[in-house]
């Protein structure tokens, strides 16, 4: 297992610090020459009149210019029930996640929504989680508009409000991992996984130390009603409210400049977002299923499009830092089976990090996810697809969510 | 002074720092309930403790005849305590968090003499640690839960 890491890593870190080195220059540019790799398509002139339930998705190399495999969108927030309005470009489309965040510097200048408070009257912040650290910020009301549908007053998280009373991260929540600030490569992410609100645990429980009641003297962990919480957008539209699909081109070896999708909100609400033949994976409580890989079978296996690569454990591919880098692109298959005993095979391929173009913003890239197993199918898992992400509870052609469907 | 560094290396060593590689942790109130199983692996015996959190997470540790933890995981909807549960190595953790930000779904640390592997997506989260030159004789990392 270990004896594949080593020798390649030093290389791979060198790529990679390059690539961080070319994203700080490009950052201090100050946004006006040369930040954009290859002449930027104007995402304006959409073909044919854009539906109202369709988002654009541009994946390019992020706001810092150094990202990857990242679909951004532009979403608008207003403050509840006016017209004062701010749009924020470059928000990363997440499968894994659920509700929207905008880091505060994004939302310029910053518009007055108002806080979302506890049982207690206190302003709630929240410590929202991921594998490797965690997002620190408030919870606040805002009308969210995605295309044509709005999410009306949608609790939303503000990652690092400068308010005074969310200064201070709380242990409860830096015990879980680093705090990401407000570094996250984009200027927030759009939590449109399988289920509504982020933490069902905290309905009637303080314990999972996910939304904080603050006051002067700091912040505790509180318990908070699923109305209160950060939650799924697309939940709360009042139509196409069961779903998304993501359509992404393929991706041809060596990795593109430039690649445009699209997000279509419902399922089988419209003639553009019909299940047609694809076939429907039913999700577990987790979001997960199984994947049989070489012969092993690994449960815990999630559709990510806010991860940026194809993650799995198979010590015969060499890394580089973390992503394969076989010496060949490797022409690679994979079973999905749902926990109702639906499979079907998946054909992916993987090509070396240090194989594909500097400026490549998308790239049939993987990566080592640990002895843990299971399998992130990333977003050039969704390359050449229509991805289908059924919302929990919501009632589609295909059946009830949570589902995923390809 | 010295005698205050070396007061201030005992307090450290003694009640500072619990979790992998010290004695187990302690995860305070919101922990229901915990478990020991006594385990061997034909060469040496250890003890799992299982500890179920009231958040729905379930911690495990794995702790030598000598009282030292020297393997951990955890898995659930809601990270637990992981500076509590990883000690020392969690700062090591952290340090290793920024190639993961974009996605942020999995971080491995991979060296000689520490592994950590922490994996999942809101509201599925599993992670294991260990020691390699701490683990009982005969014991894989597969014997981790």
């Amino acid at each position: 297992m270990s004896g594949a890491l080593s020798a390649a890593r030093p290389a791979r870190l060198l790529f990679f610090l390059d690539l961080l080195l070319a994203a700080v220059l490009a950052g201090c540019g100050g946004g006006g020459s040369g930040d954009a790799p290859a002449p930027a398509p104007a995402p304006a002139p959409a073909p044919a009149p854009a539906a109202a339930n369709t988002l654009a998705i541009t994946v390019d190399r992020g706001p810092d210019g150094s990202s990857i495999n990242s679909p951004f969108v532009t979403v608008t927030v207003c403050a509840p029930g006016t017209t004062d309005c701010r749009t924020v470009d470059h928000v990363l489309v997440d499968t894994g996640s659920f509700g929207l965040r905008l880091v505060a510097p994004a939302v310029n200048p910053a518009l007055a929504l108002p806080a979302v408070t506890n049982a207690a009257g206190l302003q709630v912040g929240e410590c929202g989680h991921f594998a490797s650290g965690f997002v620190w910020g408030s919870v606040r009301r805002a009308d969210v508009k995605l295309a044509g549908e709005t999410a009306a007053n949608l609790p939303i998280q503000v990652v690092g409000d400068p308010a005074a009373i969310f200064a201070t991260v709380p242990r409860g929540c830096s015990v879980t991992g680093a705090n990401f600030g407000t570094d996250l490569g984009a200027n927030g992410i759009l939590g449109i996984g399988v289920f509504d609100q982020d933490c069902p645990g905290c309905a009637n429980s303080a314990a999972p130390a996910v939304y904080f009641g603050c006051a002067a003297s700091g912040c505790t962990s509180t318990a908070l009603p699923l109305a209160s919480q950060v939650s799924n957008p697309v939940r709360a539209f009042a139509v196409d409210n069961n779903g998304v699909a993501l359509v992404l081109p393929p991706v041809p070896l060596g990795g593109v400049e430039s690649l445009s999708g699209t997000l279509i909100f419902g399922i089988g609400t419209r003639s553009n977002n019909q299940l047609g033949t694809a076939t429907v994976f039913a999700a577990d409580s987790r979001g997960e299923f199984t994947t049989v890989y070489k012969g092993t079978t690994f449960g815990s296996s999630f559709i990510d499009s806010g991860s940026n690569g194809i993650f799995f454990d198979d010590a015969t591919i060499p890394l580089c830092a973390g992503f394969f880098c076989p010496p060949n692109p490797l022409a690679l298959s994979a079973v999905n089976r749902s926990a109702t005993g639906v499979s079907g095979t998946v054909n992916f391929s993987v090509e070396s990090v240090q194989s594909i173009s500097r400026t490549a913003v998308a790239a049939n890239l993987g990566g080592d996810i640990g002895q843990l197993g299971g399998f992130d199918w990333g977003l050039p898992f969704f390359f050449g697809r229509q991805v289908f992400v059924g919302i929990s509870g919501a009632s589609t052609p295909g059946g009830n969510g949570p589902f995923w469907a390809y | 002074m010295k005698a205050l560094v070396a007061a201030l290396l005992a307090i450290t060593m003694n009640c500072g720092w619990a979790g992998l590689g010290s004695s187990p942790a302690n995860l305070g109130p919101r922990m229901l309930s915990a478990q020991n199983q006594s385990g061997s692996t034909g060469l040496e015996t250890y003890t799992q403790v299982e500890k179920k959190l009231e958040s729905g997470t379930v911690v495990h540790e794995y702790v030598d005849a000598g009282g030292t933890v020297f393997a951990v995981s955890w898995s659930g909807p809601y990270l637990p305590d992981l500076k509590e549960i990883l000690g020392t190595h969690f700062d090591t953790m952290v340090a290793h968090a920024g190639n993961a930000r974009r996605g942020g779904r999995h971080l491995v640390v991979n060296q000689p003499g520490l592994v950590i592997v922490s994996r999942g997506h809101m509201g599925a989260f599993d992670g294991h640690a260990w020691l390699p030159a701490k683990l009982p004789a005969g014991f894989k990392p597969g014997d981790i839960k």
